[in-house]
């Protein structure tokens, strides 16, 4: 019997309370092995047994080969008539186990026997049984080449019945082995949870792994057992500090584990390689986002007063996996993370960036997993782009988080080196403030260079958005995460320089103010307004 | 030179007098005179005078005319009067003409505006847009899906001047007259009405049905005569104003095409 991956089932109930999570799988299941070949089941064989010479009883022919040792059940059926023209014996018949003479020349003949190359226990008792049985079975030990043989003829002296054999032969035998079957079975020093699984145990314990197969013996021989390979697997993000003793051919080894994974060997079980497995579970939080990218928030107040707010939202669903399933009625305490220097934000002060909410307000919330084993909470991201992380802490289990990366998709870098037009406005916190989308990317190109036609005069294009978009903030120096700039953060909006152009030359008169314009608004179909001493384009 | 309106003639901005004094740019009120329609191989020329009316309370900056099957060139300014050309505008061909500073103030009129087109004269849209000082920004709130206004549709103000389409794939003198009979009809009705005298559309459409009895009867000489006879009134009505320049030059020049097929 080939069983593999123990543990696999466990996690399909939560996985269908989680059904409604729409990009990612509730939590990952541990890796597990793949199903391995059964290769070269061991060869059953059956042998007829007749008479051929009724002078000689005697028979010889192979059986299958083992390599590897196993036990086998064998069985012999079948009488051989045994005709007297001896003076003073009478006809009898012989069972497998043979016919024992027992005069003045003792032996045991017409026997049938079972013999390998490497190792092979004794079939039945040699003429040892009676009455005289016409099956004879047994389990042995068996590896090598094989061999079977009946024996020849009942000896008999010169004198005893002249020149003529004192017995003729007839009849036949069957025979046949067959190997039995035996399950490999990974054990520890642990109690299961549940089959094929172990709680991670606290530090300092060691485990006892041992190899067995099931059943361990048959009869009165141990099942034999080849170890080919171990494997320890740590779960993706273990700390990889888990101690491997169980390696090579060892049957009885110790492990120390510092982190959950899967311990597997394959081994060669009363001839069958087999594989199992361990695996080694820790009560973990479980965090499901339903989108692992999702829009930055926008909310500010407008020019003309009034307030905008589009606050980006999803659902995040907690739990805390157990080696036996969700854990009911859990505390999990969630907080947001933001990390540094992401999304175009440099420079900026430590641990500053704004990292969302959940619900309406606050970066840290209590939940409770309750009576369905999951709880949900709304997390609104935050005006800036950037991953931001949602870390799920409860007492006793393992921190488990997922990374929501806060974005606009797409955006794209308005090139340099054009020399239709120039990039301008980049700082030290936002080096790269020319992020644009494709279709703005296109527009603005083709405006400087139609723009270029007329006069020859070249474009400079001051900020358009971050790289991935969203607030832009602190330009100016006017407050590190504020909103100077209220809008630029889709990437559909560039500002033009129209004043104060390196080259004099370049800055816009009324004949190329009224181009430009006329060539956004009407030709690329986009927005131009005047803000301070320059121009928003939107498009 | 700038061109003052002296007579209204056939004020072809009037239908789009509806939409006066609405957004910004919307608020002009012009005369579309078209001064000739020449065909000359495949290719049209299409020249014109716009007024801005002096009703108009914003100077006229822009002025398009749908070309659909593409602008071969376009005359560029010559004169104290500047212009810049396009001929693409959101995808759409169209010859168009940005006016510079100073625009065309309400009263005046440009002078000739010309473009080239391969095609043959027909009735196509115009555009014309008011300038007004550039708005500062205020509360642009866009998102990634905000779809952005078409300032053809909010900017401007719209009418039917004459233009150029595509040749028909039915070229025969046959499908000709009857495209040509097509136009007179909308000429001498609502909403155009460029011409005015409805005893004159009678006759211009009978000249057509001579023509066309002509044609069929394989008598191509009385045919064109009547085509001659068709021009003949169209000059005659607009000598006495109740054919108004586009549709003279329009009428005329489909006329002549179709003469020379016959």
């Amino acid at each position: 019997m080939l069983r593999i991956g123990k543990g696999a089932s466990l996690f399909w109930p939560l996985a269908a309370v989680l059904a409604c999570a729409e990009t990612q799988t509730p939590f990952e299941p541990l890796p597990l092995r793949p199903p391995s070949a059964r290769a070269n089941l061991p060869a059953s064989a059956s042998r007829l047994m007749q008479v051929e010479n009724e002078s000689d009883p005697g028979w010889y022919g192979p059986l299958p080969s083992y390599p590897d040792a196993l036990i086998a059940a064998v069985a012999a059926t079948g009488m051989i008539a045994i005709t007297s023209n001896h003076p003073s014996k009478q006809s009898s018949k012989s069972d497998p186990s043979g016919y024992w003479r027992e005069d003045s020349i003792q032996g045991c003949y017409v026997k049938v026997v079972v013999t390998y190359s490497v190792q092979g226990t004794p079939f039945f008792p040699a003429c040892a049984v009676s009455p005289p049985d016409s099956t004879r079975t047994d389990s042995i030990l068996v590896q090598g080449d094989g061999v079977l043989k009946r024996t020849g003829k009942i000896a008999q002296w010169s004198y005893e019945c002249g020149s003529s054999d004192c017995w003729s032969y007839s009849g036949e035998q069957t025979f046949s082995i067959t190997p039995l079957s035996a399950a490999i079975n990974l054990t520890s020093s642990r109690t299961e949870t549940s089959p094929g699984v172990i709680a991670l145990p606290p530090p300092g314990t060691w485990v006892t792994i041992q190899l067995k197969a099931t059943p361990e013996k048959i009869k009165s021989h141990t099942v034999p057992i080849r170890v080919i390979s171990w494997t320890w697997a740590p779960r993706p993000g273990g700390d990889g500090q888990t101690v491997v003793q169980c390696t090579g051919t060892k049957i009885l080894c110790n492990m120390y584990f510092t982190e959950t994974g899967v311990l597997s060997t394959t081994a060669v079980v009363n001839g069958v390689e087999q594989t199992d497995s361990l695996v080694v579970q820790a009560p973990e939080v479980q965090i499901t986002t339903q989108q692992a990218s999702m829009l930055p928030s926008v909310r500010y107040t407008k020019i003309s007063g009034g307030q905008i707010s589009r606050p980006s939202k999803q659902v995040i669903t907690v739990s805390v996996i157990g080696p036996n399933g969700p854990t009911l009625n859990k505390p999990v305490t969630l907080t947001l993370s933001a990390k540094d220097g992401t999304a175009g934000h440099v420079m900026h002060p430590a641990n500053s960036k704004p990292k969302g909410n959940f619900r309406t307000s606050g970066t840290t919330i209590q939940l409770n997993t309750g009576t369905t084993g999951l709880d949900t909470v709304t997390f609104v991201a935050p005006d800036p782009s950037g991953p931001v992380t949602v870390t799920g802490t409860s007492s006793g289990a393992r921190t488990g988080a997922s990374t929501v990366k806060i974005e606009v998709p797409g955006l794209v870098k308005l090139p340099a080196g054009d020399p239709t037009y120039a990039l301008t406005g980049h700082t030290d916190i936002h080096p790269d403030n020319h992020y644009v989308t494709p279709n703005a990317l296109g527009f603005l190109i083709a405006l400087a260079h139609e723009y270029s036609l007329f006069d020859g005069k070249q474009l400079m294009f001051n900020d358009s958005a971050l790289e991935s978009g969203g607030l832009f903030d602190n330009v100016d120096n006017t407050g590190y995460w504020t909103v100077p700039h209220r809008t630029h953060r889709f990437g559909r909006e560039t500002d033009l320089k129209t004043q104060n152009y390196p080259d004099p030359s370049n800055n816009l008169n009324q004949d190329d103010k009224d181009t430009v314009r006329w060539l956004w608004k009407h030709r690329y179909k986009g927005v131009v307004a005047r803000e301070g001493d320059h121009w928003h384009l939107t498009i | 030179m700038r061109y003052s309106i002296t007579t209204i003639g056939a004020c072809i901005g009037l239908s789009s007098s509806a939409v006066l004094a609405q957004n910004p740019g919307q608020n002009v009120t012009v005369n579309v005179v078209v001064d000739t329609v020449i065909t000359i191989g495949d290719t049209t020329s299409v020249s014109y005078h716009v007024a801005n009316l002096a009703s108009s309370t914003e100077p006229l900056w822009v002025y398009y005319v749908d070309t659909p099957s593409g602008v071969r060139s376009m005359a560029p300014s010559t004169g104290s009067f500047r212009w810049r050309t396009g001929t693409n505008f959101n995808g759409r061909p169209m010859a168009g003409w940005m006016f510079l500073y100073g625009y065309l103030q309400p009263g005046e009129t440009t002078p000739t505006l010309s473009f080239k087109s391969v095609g043959l004269a027909a009735i196509r849209t115009f555009w014309a847009g008011g300038y007004v000082p550039l708005p500062s920004a205020v509360d642009t709130d866009v998102t990634e899906s905000t779809v952005l206004a078409d300032p053809f549709v909010t900017e401007m103000i719209n009418g039917q001047t004459v233009g150029v389409e595509p040749w028909p794939a039915d070229r025969s003198g046959q499908a000709l007259l009857l495209r040509l009979r097509s136009l007179t009809e909308n000429n001498c009705s609502g909403p155009l009405n460029w011409i005015t005298d409805s005893s004159l559309c009678g006759q211009l459409l009978n000249d057509l049905n001579q023509a066309e009895i002509y044609r069929a009867n394989g008598e191509p000489e009385p045919a064109r005569a009547a085509i001659v006879d068709y021009e003949g009134r169209l000059a005659g009505g607009k000598a006495v104003g109740t054919v108004s320049s586009p549709s003279y030059w329009l009428l005329r020049s489909n006329a002549g095409i179709v003469r020379s097929t016959l």
